[in-house]
């Protein structure tokens, strides 16, 4: 392992560590006062910090610093919260995020400095010169590097040290043995042991320290140096170093015969629970002894362990697994599908029926394969919260930059959404909450005078809903200004200027390429991004925006996005000798074609009547380009199908093949888009077949048919 | 025989970073990712050394500190707190505990090793 593939973990910690901060700070703004999430918060920030460190990402460090002292403030008492506060820690840990990021990628060094004084004088942080970390760090009592400053022009000089021990020193691990081989890597050192203050054995206590060293140490190098290794110690000793004036000193023991002499045999029996090491007789004079080989070694720490941890070990702890292991199981996990559906067609073709034994071992896999695709796409499941937890910077943003006033609300961020789908769908997102805040949501005036709350709310949800994830965006705002936009779309040729059109279709016209409500390009919303790659990025990732609006009470917009972009469970029909798959999730029903259902209506758009409701009639073959004229339609099915917005279409096919999974492979990464064409996959035998886009066909179809020129039923009748 | 070093820390990095410098130096090296992991991994293995952070969820370094001195095996293995705090109140607190030392992140791995040498058996 390098210091690359730390760096890389270390980011990739970051990008938790900023989602736990993000999170634990909507929580306190929203009054949530746990400790706990204060404490999450302090800790992320720390550990960024800490990690920052070693690395020398010093614009991280000193930010994180403030941040952290600021941070400290709340955590050492909740009373010092308040909204005005934290909505500053919010900014602050979107200016964290953004000089993590340019310490990752590169770029413009934030600046923070105007933050940084904010925190000081909001907090009432003391501000810290540069040198401040610095004099922490030459705290550090690990000054071996004290060896460099060493004058080696001073001839070595003998150092008296007095060195009395307590018995804390013991209890904090400390050993005397420890401290004078340190001391004797100075120079020449010589230790005695006095044990004039042992008592005799029957005045013994083992608790009590008694032992005490003289020791001399022959070295060139400074006080400090000397002073060095006792630093973790000078609480739990008598200490006293006398630097010599002269160079004449009682030269005492070696050490080595100071190691060399009596064999101190400590039973560690004797010791209960705060019993320091110490000399079990008196002997009346000092003696070299030896002090034993591994003296901390008394006591066994095996059974150590208190309950907390009893309760961790049944916990499941997650595993980081590299993300794109999972998408090779994934893969192969499709590639099993498409095998299965080869074992299906050899197994039916050889004539074995649905209850002989192979027939029986052929559903046992396919059932096993289904349960281990949903356990491998759980696997990349993931909560939606972090993006989620993304635009509620994007709503601070937007409404700072634009002056008003907004707040966001989430629900069910909880929601578990493949990872890829995740990915996706923070930029579509991001780009739709700036539009909210700054198209829906009215200024803070207008509000009062609309008799509506100052602060205007975005609502953000996830849900799943019959095999699809759903994510609404409501906003209280003004609701889409209707006559403008048809206005605007007329001006630019969007739709002709006699062109009349539903509420719903107005609406719809925001996501027409081309269009922006925005009479200038704000710096918020006009990026040069439209609602257009908004919906062309929903659709790119299988998925489909519904927009809805109410003026004066509000927009709310609608993604409809699959579980997964993986499998789908698919309906084989055959038309036009081509095999098409339907999403079995969009089929209502399958009904044999009756040809005194239907009714043509116009210039030869049909219809039919399906219990006393017109469905339109879209013979797919002819309509997909496969053959000429229309199919036969004496022996075709009809294949009922609905669209996400609750429309229905008729699709005529030649038969019905049957049903399957099919592993999706996208046409746009490997082909191009093509209209009415969601994906493709590979079927059994080998064969490529178009998985068709329902919605698309039924909407193109819509528009074929006007709304208003939808005859009644009893016309027909 | 090599020297088992028991580094906890809640810090991915920090503890790809600890075993990284502890390895390279010849430790043989137990992570664990708080207190209360740290206390699993010491009765687990047979670590002479341990290096702790403060901060951390679930069980932090103060606790952690005070468990391994109050087991009933009263241990008195070398723990060294390894930590950004720079405040004197924590390092105190750590001291009262039971650490035996502190290294301030962010550290020199020379540093590290000079602390765990310093303190090892």
């Amino acid at each position: 392992m390098n210091m690359d593939a730390i760096k890389d973990t270390y980011f990739a910690e970051c990008g938790d560590q900023l989602a736990e901060l993000e999170s634990g700070l909507f929580d306190m703004s929203n009054g949530d006062t746990d400790p706990e999430i204060i404490n999450s918060v302090f800790r992320a920030v720390h550990s960024i910090k800490g990690g920052a460190g070693a690395f020398a990402l010093d614009d991280l460090v000193s930010f994180a610093h403030v941040f952290e002292n600021a941070l400290d403030v709340i955590r050492s008492d909740n009373s010092q919260s308040s909204p005005q506060r934290i909505d500053l820690l919010l900014r602050c840990a979107d200016v964290l995020t953004d000089i993590v990021a340019v310490a990752r990628d590169g770029g413009d060094k934030i600046p923070c400095e105007e933050i940084t004084q904010a925190l000081e004088t909001e907090f009432n942080l003391e501000a810290e010169d540069e040198n401040a970390e610095e004099t922490v760090f030459d705290a550090v009592p690990i000054s071996l590097d004290a060896f460099d400053f060493d004058d080696f022009g001073t001839p070595p000089k003998a150092f008296q040290i007095a060195f009395a021990p307590q018995n804390e020193l013991y209890l904090h691990g400390h050993d005397p043995q420890r401290i004078f081989r340190e001391v004797a890597e100075l120079g020449t050192c010589t230790a005695k042991a006095d044990i004039s203050n042992v008592p005799p054995l029957d005045g013994y206590d083992p608790k009590v320290t008694n032992l005490s060293w003289n020791l001399t140490v022959e070295t060139d190098a400074t006080l400090s140096a000397v002073k060095t290794p006792f630093e973790w110690v000078e609480d739990f000793c008598t200490l006293d170093i006398q630097e010599p004036e002269e160079e004449a000193f009682e030269g005492g023991a070696d050490i080595s015969d100071f190691l060399g002499g009596l064999d101190l045999d400590v039973d560690t029996s004797q010791f209960d629970d705060d019993a320091p090491e110490e000399a079990p007789a008196d002997f009346g004079a000092p003696v070299d002894i030896e002090l034993p080989e591994a003296p901390l070694e008394l006591v066994e720490t095996k059974e150590a362990a208190p309950e907390a941890s009893k309760d961790r070990q049944t916990a499941s702890k997650p595993i980081r697994v590299d993300s794109a292991k999972v998408d090779r199981l994934i893969n192969l996990m499709g590639e099993m599908v498409i095998s299965q559906s080869m074992l299906t067609m050899q197994i039916n073709d050889a004539g074995f029926a649905s209850g002989t034994p192979a027939g029986l071992a052929l559903v046992e896999l396919q059932n096993l394969t289904r349960d281990i695709q949903s356990s491998v796409m759980a696997i990349r499941a993931q909560p939606i919260k972090p993006v989620f937890m993304r635009m509620s910077r994007v709503v601070r943003e937007v409404a700072n930059a634009t002056g008003k006033k907004a707040n966001l609300v989430l629900e069910g961020e909880s929601t578990e959404v493949d990872t890829t789908v995740i990915e996706g769908l923070s930029d579509p997102l991001t780009h739709m909450i700036r539009n909210s805040v700054d198209h829906g949501i009215e200024s803070a005036e207008k509000r009062i005078a609309a008799g509506k709350p100052e602060v205007g709310e975005i609502r953000l949800s996830a849900s799943h809903s019959s095999g699809s994830i759903v994510i609404e965006i409501r906003d209280d705002g003004a609701g889409i200004n209707r006559p403008k936009v048809l206005e605007i779309a007329r001006k630019k040729g969007i739709v002709s200027q006699d062109a009349k059109l539903s509420d719903d279709e107005i609406d719809n016209l925001i996501f027409a390429p081309g269009f922006s409500t925005s009479d200038e390009i704000t710096d918020v919303s006009g990026r040069g991004v439209g609602m257009d790659v908004v919906r062309q990025s929903i659709q790119g990732l299988g998925g489909r925006v519904l927009i809805s609006s109410e003026p004066g009470k509000g927009s709310h917009f609608t993604l409809h996005l699959p579980l997964t972009l993986a499998i789908l469970d698919g309906m084989l029909v055959k038309t036009s000798e081509q095999i098409l798959v339907l999403p079995v999730t969009s089929v209502i029903e399958t009904i044999i074609f009756n040809k005194e259902d239907v009714f043509t209506i116009g210039e030869g758009n049909r219809v039919l009547k399906l219990r006393g409701q017109l469905v339109p009639l879209i013979d797919i073959g002819h309509s997909l380009g496969f053959s000429e004229k229309t199919t036969d339609w004496e022996n075709a099915t009809v294949v009922v199908v609905e669209s996400r917005k609750n429309e229905m279409s008729a699709l005529v096919v030649d038969s019905i093949v049957g049903q399957q999974q099919v592993v999706i492979k996208s046409m746009e990464s490997n082909y191009k888009r093509i209209p009415s064409i969601a994906a493709a996959t590979i079927l059994g035998s080998g064969r490529i077949a178009l998985i068709l886009d329902v919605d698309d066909i039924v909407s193109r179809k819509a528009k074929e048919v006007p709304v208003q020129q939808t005859p009644k039923l009893e016309k027909i009748a | 025989m090599t020297t088992t070093v028991l580094a906890v820390d809640d810090s991915r990095t920090m503890r790809q970073m600890l075993e990284h410098c502890l390895k390279g130096a010849g430790f043989n090296v137990v992570l664990a990712e708080d207190g209360a992991d740290g206390l699993e991994k010491l009765a687990a293995n047979d670590p002479k050394v341990i290096i702790t952070d403060i901060n951390m969820p679930v069980m932090d370094g103060f606790e952690f500190i005070e468990a391994v001195r109050g087991g009933d095996n009263k241990s008195r293995l070398p723990i060294l707190v390894l930590t950004t705090e720079s405040d004197a109140a924590k390092k105190e607190r750590a001291r009262n505990a039971g650490a035996t030392g502190w290294i301030v992140k962010p550290f020199d791995p020379e540093k590290l090793i000079g602390a765990v040498k310093r303190v090892m058996p």
